[in-house]
């Protein structure tokens, strides 16, 4: 049974909120409707990390999910809609049975979650005390972490991040009303951009 | 007392919530949403497991920032896509779009 | 950092410092030429660097990447098929697109990613190789904007890589929490073998569901043949060869540290993931009349048969699983040269109907891309046949040490491959057509230009040599792999 501490109840309370927006991102009618309700969900996720004591996971999670990758993606359904019409057919067919098999999934993943002997012995935290000999959890250890043991993966990503953004740029390139043919050479860069307006005027 | 098994229960439900969203929402932003839910409880347990079992080592808070990264690169490039399809298909809908049978 | 582990790490270095390198050369000049051969060099000395890190034996490079021999063969194969690959792009961008310095900009970034992949060691370094190949390939699918097909592809593309990457963080996380490590050989001695625990088990399962997604292994194939329709064909090429063998690199490097065989459930789950790839694979492929979307399906069912060599395990599992993608990546690489030079401007030749009566017109053509199809197949005299014939020689051996599951196994090869057999013959048979004069399909009249000549010529040289002499390759692919099981 769960002790009714002001921690918990706020853990409960937090479950609550992001559980109902993971629900409602599924079944609303709307998408843009659904685009809003992952609000919650990642707010909820950076609560939770908050009182897991991961304040700087909390505050990454804020900064880019919510500010970057949310707004995107109602950008994206702004953008990709005629109007503001809401007749966007929530399911197709697969309704029915991915509700069941979701159900029976998570049974199993609860259950094997219930039957397993987890290794320490914190099996239960009930307040935001860290671990002893880790004071700040926050960002000097965590900086420490990132760039000796985890140097690699570090430069790894900014080359991965360097696929996405000139992934994105070449997508999302201007197009021309005449075909490639015609056209002088084309831009593969953001600084290139300018120079290619003019171009088009 | 708040145990390990109520934690992975919430990232259970909303992995398979997000899964739900991208099997059975036909719009190609609602699939990404699916994706991003799915993501967020896999990060949900990386940082369970920290502060639960293994609070000495840092691991998780690296492994969490890494997938915050890629899905960020994930998202811009998947949203650029999406907006192509838009302009060439003059919809989203998954269901609609099917120039090759499958 | 040690000069060794610098010297094990340039080859991935060398890959990511091209594709920078372009990015800059893009600020000088835009010229097509300038752009491949850059990336050409990049590639070729990646490869010169892959040789020199091999004397040096297995290099740990922080607890994410082990640069051993292993990983060194595969890095040095991925860069190979990369070479014959920048050429098709070459000759496929060449008058379809002016936009060319972003495409092998990408191109040597998902390179990259596969090199990574080949040597992980460490969750981490697994979904960030894995993230590189698929953000670049969602781009270069849809890099062709006039074409409707490619945005598909590249959504759906996008859908099924984020799923996989999902599922497998998902199975990844919860090992973590049971285990507290994300590095393969910790986690390896961690598991109990045969130890029954349900979480270890749904962990190791959501990772084995995400490498399926990404080897489009039958559940997971949903949407691939889509995907390989719809992108250009050396992006197509790309995802049928490269990152599938880095792929599979990564699961043989996982499971052979987290030991498959004293985990039956585990088992369970990839016998019978080979047994429905090998019979999806051949029975859906069996109507199609998209080139492009057998070879799709055929990928499904050979990456079926490498799964047997796999689950057999030990060195000769490892060394019949590299030797079948050693004989079956230049196949696929000379077909997709095929497909590239025959394409025409408006859509890529990927219609079996565009090959009728190549025989005729074209004898020498249709005899390599018959030779070609027939590796595929696993005909003997190709490396396809010797490939597939130490995939079963490890299944029966597997299965007279006491596993009799490997009958099964084994039983599936064989009708699979007769299955198999019947269209790829179909092609085959489709060059033989006579077509009146002047009506012939208009892939087929077209000049091959030298480039694609020579990928061609080099990659059915190599399928016959592996078929003929498979002798010296097996010796140094076992000579390469055996340092794991010393």
């Amino acid at each position: 049974m769960i002790e009714l501490s002001a921690y918990n109840i706020i853990l409960l309370l937090l479950a609550a909120v992001t559980l109902l927006g993971a629900v409602r991102v599924i079944a609303t009618r709307s998408v843009i409707h659904a685009a809003f309700w992952l609000f919650p969900v990642f707010a909820g996720i950076a609560g939770f990390y908050l009182l897991l004591g991961a304040q700087f996971l909390a505050a990454i999670q804020v900064l880019i999910y919510i500010g970057a990758i949310l707004v995107l993606i109602i950008f994206a359904v702004t953008l990709t809609r005629n109007a503001m019409d809401s007749d966007d057919a929530p399911a197709n067919r697969f309704g029915v049975p991915v509700f069941l098999a979701a159900i029976m999934l998570l049974a199993a993943v609860i259950g094997a979650a219930g039957h397993t002997r987890w290794p320490a012995a914190f099996a239960t935290i009930d307040h935001i005390a860290l671990a002893p000999g880790l004071e700040v959890t926050g960002v000097p250890a965590l900086g420490v972490t990132l760039l000796q043991h985890y140097l690699l993966p570090f430069e790894i990503a900014s080359v991965l991040l360097l696929a996405g953004m000139i992934g994105a740029i070449v997508l999302a390139r201007r197009e021309r009303p005449s075909a490639d043919d015609d056209a002088p050479a084309d831009a593969a860069t953001a600084a290139d951009a300018p120079q290619r307006e003019k171009v088009g005027v | 007392m708040f145990s390990i098994t109520g934690l992975l229960t919430i990232s259970g439900i909303l992995f398979v919530a997000g899964a739900a969203a991208l099997i059975t929402r036909r719009n190609a932003v609602a699939a990404l949403m699916g994706v991003e839910l799915m993501l967020n409880a896999a990060n949900l347990n990386f940082v369970a497991g920290w502060r639960y079992f293994w609070p000495e080592r840092l691991d998780a808070h690296v492994a969490v920032l890494l997938v915050i990264t890629v899905a960020a690169a994930e998202a811009a490039v998947g949203l650029a896509i999406i907006l192509n399809l838009y302009r060439k298909f003059g919809t989203v809908d998954l269901e609609q779009i099917r120039l090759m049978r499958g | 950092m040690t000069h060794a582990q610098l010297t094990a790490l340039l080859p991935v270095i060398l890959l990511a410092g091209t594709a920078v390198a372009l990015l800059l050369v893009q600020a000088i000049t835009r010229s097509h030429r300038v752009t491949a051969g850059v990336t050409l060099a990049g590639l070729a000395a990646a490869l010169v660097a892959v040789t020199r890190a091999l004397p040096q034996g297995a290099t740990p490079v922080t607890a994410l990447l082990t640069i051993d021999r292993f990983a060194l063969l595969y890095t040095g194969l991925l860069a190979l098929i990369g070479i014959g690959l920048t050429l098709l792009s070459f000759l496929y961008l060449a008058g379809r697109t002016r936009l060319t310095g972003a495409y092998y900009i990408l191109f040597t970034l998902a390179l990259a990613g596969g090199a990574v992949l080949a040597s992980s060691a460490h969750f981490a370094a697994f979904f960030l190789g894995l993230e590189m190949i698929s953000v670049s390939l969602f781009a270069l699918a849809a890099y062709r904007r006039d074409d409707p097909a490619g945005i598909e592809a590249g959504m759906k593309y996008l859908v099924l890589a984020g799923v996989a990457t999902a599922v497998l963080l998902f199975g990844a996380a919860l090992l973590y929490a049971r285990y507290g490590t994300m590095a393969f050989a910790a986690l390896g001695t961690a598991i109990a073998p045969g130890a029954g625990d349900p979480l270890t088990l749904a962990g190791i399962a959501l990772v084995v569901a995400g490498i399926g997604f990404k080897l489009t292994l039958a559940p997971f194939h949903l949407w691939a043949p889509d995907v390989y329709e719809g992108a250009p064909a050396p992006v197509t090429g790309f995802i049928a060869t490269i990152s599938k063998a880095a792929v599979f690199a990564l699961l043989l490097r996982l499971f052979t540290q987290v030991h498959l065989r004293e985990h039956p459930a585990l088992f369970a789950i990839f016998a019978t993931l080979a047994i429905a790839s090998i019979f999806a694979g051949n029975l859906l492929g069996l109507r199609q009349m998209n080139l492009k979307r057998v070879l799709a399906y055929s990928s499904v069912a050979n990456m079926g048969y490498l799964l047997i060599a796999f689950l057999a395990g030990g060195p000769a599992g490892a060394i019949a699983a590299t030797f079948y993608l050693t004989a079956y990546l230049p196949a696929l690489l000379g077909i997709f040269t095929l497909l590239t030079a025959l394409s025409g401007r408006e859509r890529d030749a990927d219609a079996i109907a565009d090959y009728a009566g190549l025989a005729w017109r074209r004898p020498v053509l249709a005899a390599a891309f018959t030779v070609l199809l027939l590796s595929l197949a696993g005909i003997p005299l190709t490396g396809g046949f010797i490939g597939k014939f130490y995939v079963a020689l490890t299944g029966v051996s597997a299965a007279l040490a006491g596993s009799p599951a490997f009958w099964a196994l084994v039983g599936a090869l064989v009708v699979g491959s007769v299955i198999g057999l019947y269209y790829y013959l179909r092609i085959v048979l489709a060059f033989f057509q006579r077509t009146p004069a002047g009506e012939e399909p208009a892939a087929i009249t077209r000049r091959v230009p030298d480039a694609a000549a020579i990928v061609l010529t080099l990659s059915t040289l190599a399928v016959l040599w592996l078929g003929v002499l498979p002798g010296n390759t097996l010796t140094l692919i076992s000579l390469l792999v055996e340092e794991w099981f010393r």
